[in-house]
């Protein structure tokens, strides 16, 4: 007889509580806190109450919470990685250029394991983007790296503003005019996209306040696209824009300053470093990577000054990582922009805690150390920019999600009951060696214990 | 006289008008439609049983259920003694009688995939499945074999096929068998290739925007339809109209979720727009059931488990070959040629069995949890349903709650408890009846009356495991084979032909069309074909069963490991 009962294996899978996030009480005695906007504190406690940092300070009372000891280790609020595709079901929907109304919350994937690896590198909160095939892309969604919850909804950061992707470049362009002979085809055909759709959605803002004063006996044709776009004109949307070239970012701020729309951050931006003073004058943020360039056409001139040069000319910068790779070491990272730009420690963690946050709209929420602000902390033994740092427990909501030390080796929340177990690791593993000494070790030493 | 003659010629016309009426040479005709089931165990509803007592229907009613039945003059008496009589079972949600399309998996040719046309998208809600019924299907006599006497039938297709409604299965063309028109609005989260919606998240944005358009457009029509001077005249799509009854909360959407995120998306999608929905096909339901419960949407679970993980079906053939009395020294060499595992391969398959003890316990733990639920036919096969109840029973579900779940939650789902889901007086005359408590190992169907037409199965000879004088499935034909290896699915044809007392297997892979292959040491046991093939020095064990038309195993590739094959018939032997 089969027992009723499911067994819970992972040690911090939390019991279902529907509706309601689990929130949690921690006191890290002793740690060497980072807090990014009131300097560097050492030996100092920091507690964490209901998933809100109550208090720092020395010698706090535990008062009932779970205690860490952090003495030696440094504590810096979460990593926040303003570009990423993990835990979400779908990134693209390439059919159409403009998609404003697909939102990738809608498909949000609670049992990813890119958000494990993700905590294990002191992230523990992410934009899940949706992808640059569109122009206008889809709306993104701030999720908060809860790994173990089963409910998607349990996923989303309550109350963090909107996001929508635009894409600006290549992708739009081989995505729909190369690939189906659907405009855009060239840098003009996606600024004109743009106008189009905005001018679609003024006139469209127009009808339905005409039919709502009662100028208008009929409802004009309801869009969920138009919908959205109208939502980005009144700025209750924040544009993230995928640009490499100087040219098109231009060009994409005066379409902004034509419609009104002033809250816009663009990613990846390589050539961002040309136009830094004009992204500042506007107020444009910029989300750029570390050292990745020349993979395509448009991001061959590219420098690894790049974000230090933005930040240096008051524009509020990020690093990201776009990557289930990079996300996993975000700190380094964020490190190169000192040996490429000499930032200081602070405006160098700066890059993946308090700008990501103000980027997002949730630096009220997140971003540094200060009473009142989510329990979301990095624990790391030694210094997070130092190259022997390694991440030793990540908070969310003061709950501890990673530790390293109590982990087991297969951490998945859902497994395919009819998953083929194979004998051999598979070559996308990169586990060739094991492959290639297969069945070696036993010919020549007998069996395998 | 001619006055005579007139009216004997009008008469003659008359008369035969009336003969040519009334005759039909090509259907014969039932001797009676009154029958008496005579010393059976009836299972009235899960849990009341009557021990030797009998049934009476006629004209497609039951008439009289108990102890105490008189047999009218006209009945005809069906030789059931002792056998179990149940309320014929009620399916939530299935395809039966709807022709499959033909395959066309090309990509539908439209200028702007952006914005294609709403029959493209997979988006016809108001295609009504009563047209597509056709009683003569064979899917249809498969559900009455499985013990169906009604299904709720749904149109195939993507997005939103169509419109749902419940039919009799008692495969007459000419009768009506429709019992209800248009009960349901039937979803998917499918999309069609290439064009728009082309993700999940394209496909909910759409609902959206045609749900709320709907709303609109029913408003404009409403006030229209009161008082049309000076007003534009309202302008609604089908797929818009369609939804018009779901809007207003009359008619429910039921959808497929088969995995736990699809259930979640369905409850978002539902609380957003606010439509009634039932979600159907659950197959990971375990972490939503509670959810479900709280917000009343009611439960259709898959009659689809994972396949038999391979220890468990080791011990069982083990029981069989040792009740056979087969060669204990064959059985030990077998078992040392298996592979020594690692730890890592142990841990791995003891995870892969907490998943899949949670799949085979989901229906056990909404039993215990409270929950009623239906079980939905549409991507299953209904004659695997004895097994696979009897698995879901071994893994903690109870016999009320299985026979429940497939009669009276079912029939209250579909609103039609008042006339079917119980052997009661009065109800619709659907009954199955079988040798042993249907729920037993071995049980067999042996009568189904639909509407009140008898059909009658003969016992079925178990199929012997061992030698040539056991029955031998026909396997002779043209495959198509899929093969699934790391990294990639490999596809190609096989050919089995017959060759004097054994068979030739011959092999063509996809990736090299010109070169055929020859498989070695073919033997057929039962159902159960075994062969290998050399690659080069490298020995591939091919293990396969067939049933129907498509054959299922693995293919073992040495110390690689094995890895699923299937198949499917594509022609008879040329």
């Amino acid at each position: 007889m089969y027992k009723i009962y499911i067994s819970v294996v992972l040690l911090f899978l939390s019991v279902l509580l529907y509706g309601q996030v689990e929130m949690g009480d921690i006191l890290i005695k002793n740690g060497n806190l980072i807090t990014i906007t009131d300097g560097e504190k050492m030996e100092t406690d920091i507690l964490i109450k209901d998933g809100k940092i109550s208090a720092i300070g020395k010698n706090l009372a535990a008062g009932g919470a779970k205690e860490i000891d952090a003495t030696g280790m440094y504590v810096m609020p979460g990593i926040i990685d303003a570009h990423s595709h993990a835990g979400i079901d779908a990134v693209n929907e390439g059919t159409n250029p403009i998609t404003p109304e697909v939102w990738v919350g809608d498909a949000l994937d609670p049992f990813d394991i890119t958000l494990y690896r993700a905590l294990a590198g002191g992230v523990t909160v992410s934009h899940a983007m949706h992808g640059s095939a569109n122009a206008i892309g889809g709306q993104c969604e701030t999720i908060k790296h809860r790994y173990g919850v089963m409910d998607p909804e349990e996923m989303r950061m309550d109350g963090a503003p909107r996001t929508i992707k635009f894409a600006l470049g290549e992708n739009p362009m081989r995505s729909h005019g190369e690939g189906r002979n659907v405009p855009p085809r060239s840098r003009m055909g996606i600024e004109q996209e743009f106008r189009r759709s905005f001018a679609a959605a003024k006139l469209y803002q127009k009808e339905w306040a005409a039919y709502k004063s009662g100028a208008l006996n009929v409802p004009p044709t309801y869009s969920e696209r138009n919908e959205v776009l109208a939502d980005i004109l009144d700025g209750e949307i924040i544009i993230h824009c995928h640009s490499y070239r100087a040219d098109e970012i231009v060009m994409l701020m005066n379409v902004l300053e034509d419609y009104g729309v002033s809250k816009i951050c663009f990613q990846h931006v390589n050539e961002g470093f040309k136009v830094a003073p004009e992204l500042a004058a506007f107020g444009a943020q910029a989300s750029v990577f570390a050292d990745w360039w020349a993979y395509k056409f448009e991001v061959y001139y590219s420098t690894a000054f790049n974000a230090a040069i933005l930040a240096k000319n008051g524009v509020v910068t990020s690093i990201n990582s776009d990557s289930g790779e990079l996300i996993r070491h975000l700190y380094h990272e964020a490190a190169k922009s000192q040996r490429y730009g000499d930032l200081s420690d602070t405006e160098t963690l700066k890059l993946i805690t308090l700008n990501p946050a103000i980027q997002l709209g949730i630096d009220d929420r997140v971003g540094s150390l200060e009473k009142g602000k989510d329990g979301d902390l990095a624990i790391f033994k030694n210094h997070p920019l130092s190259i022997y740092t390694v991440p030793q427990y990540t908070i969310v909501d003061g709950v501890i999600r990673f530790d390293i030390e109590n982990q087991v080796a297969d951490m998945r929340l859902d497994v395919n009951p009819e998953e083929t177990i194979p004998a051999f690791y598979e070559q996308e593993h990169g586990h060739e060696h094991d492959a290639c000494m297969e069945g070696v070790y036993e010919q020549l030493f007998g069996e395998r214990e | 006289m001619k006055k005579l003659k007139l009216s004997l010629i009008v008469v003659l016309c008359l008369s035969l008008h009336y003969l040519s009426a009334q005759v039909d040479y090509d259907k014969v005709g039932e001797v009676t439609s009154s029958f008496y089931l005579q010393n059976v165990h009836i299972v009235q509803s899960p849990g009341k049983i009557i021990e030797g007592g009998a049934v009476l229907i006629k004209d497609g009613i039951i008439q009289q259920v108990g102890s105490a039945v008189k047999i009218p003059y006209d009945a005809e008496v069906i030789k059931a003694d002792s056998m179990y009589v149940y309320a014929a079972f009620i399916d939530g949600l299935s395809h039966a009688g709807v022709k499959k399309e033909e395959n066309n998996e090309e990509r539908p040719k439209v200028r702007f995939p952006g914005d294609p046309p709403d029959e493209v998208a997979g988006i016809t809600p108001g295609k009504e499945v009563a047209t597509l019924y056709d009683a003569k299907e064979s899917s249809v006599s498969k559900m009455r074999e499985a013990g169906y006497g009604i299904a709720h039938i749904v149109p195939r297709g993507k997005m939103l096929p169509g419109y749902g409604s419940i039919v009799s299965l008692s495969g007459d063309a000419d009768k009506n068998t429709l019992l209800k028109e248009n009960v349901s609005l039937f979803s998917q989260f499918k999309t069609s290739r290439g064009v728009y919606p082309g993700t999940i998240i394209g496909i909910i944005a759409k609902y959206k925007d045609l749900y709320r358009n709907a709303t609109y457009k029913m408003k404009h029509n409403k006030s229209y339809v009161m008082s049309p001077q000076g007003m534009e005249r309202p302008d609604i799509s089908d797929a818009e109209a369609a939804f018009f009854p779901v809007i207003e909360n009359k008619m429910p959407v039921f959808i497929v979720t088969e995995k736990h995120k699809d259930i979640a998306r369905a409850i978002q999608l539902k609380k957003e727009l606010g439509f009634d929905m039932v979600v159907a096909d659950v197959e990971q339901g375990y972490g939503m059931h509670k959810k479900l419960k709280g917000m009343n949407i009611p439960v259709l679970l898959s009659l689809s488990l994972p396949k038999e993980m391979k220890e468990d079906k080791k011990e069982k053939d083990k029981k069989e070959k040792a009740e056979d009395g087969k060669d204990k020294k064959e059985e030990k060499k077998k078992e040392e040629k298996i592979e020594k595992k690692t730890p890592e391969q142990i841990a791995l398959e003891k995870r892969k069995k907490e998943s899949y003890d949670q799949y085979i316990t989901q229906a056990a733990v909404m039993e215990k949890d409270g929950i009623p639920f239906a079980f939905s036919m549409i991507n299953s096969k209904p004659k695997e349903l004895q097994a696979t109840i009897r698995r879901m029973i071994a893994a903690g579900l109870s016999e009320k709650a299985a026979l429940a779940a497939l009669t009276t939650n079912a029939a209250k789902l579909l609103k039609i408890q008042n006339i079917a889901g119980t052997v009661e007086q009065g109800k619709m005359a659907n009954l199955m009846v079988s040798d042993k408590p249907f729920f037993e190992e071995g049980a067999m169907i042996r009568y189904m009356f639909v509407d009140g037409q008898k059909f009658s199965y003969e016992a079925k000879k178990k199929k012997a495991k061992k030698n040539s004088e056991g029955e031998e499935v026909d396997i002779e034909g043209v495959y198509s084979y899929e093969a699934t290896v790391p990294g990639e699915v490999q596809t190609g044809t096989m050919r089995i032909e017959k060759d004097g007392d054994n068979y030739k297997v011959i092999i063509i892979s996809d990736n090299d069309p010109t070169d055929e292959d020859k498989g070695e040491n073919v033997n057929l046991d039962g159902n159960n074909l075994t062969y290998t093939l050399d690659l080069e020095g490298m020995i591939l064990a091919f293990d396969v069963e067939f049933s129907d038309d498509e054959f299922d195993g693995t293919v073992s590739v040495g110390e690689f490991g094995s890895f699923p094959l299937t198949g499917t018939k594509k022609s008879d032997p040329e």
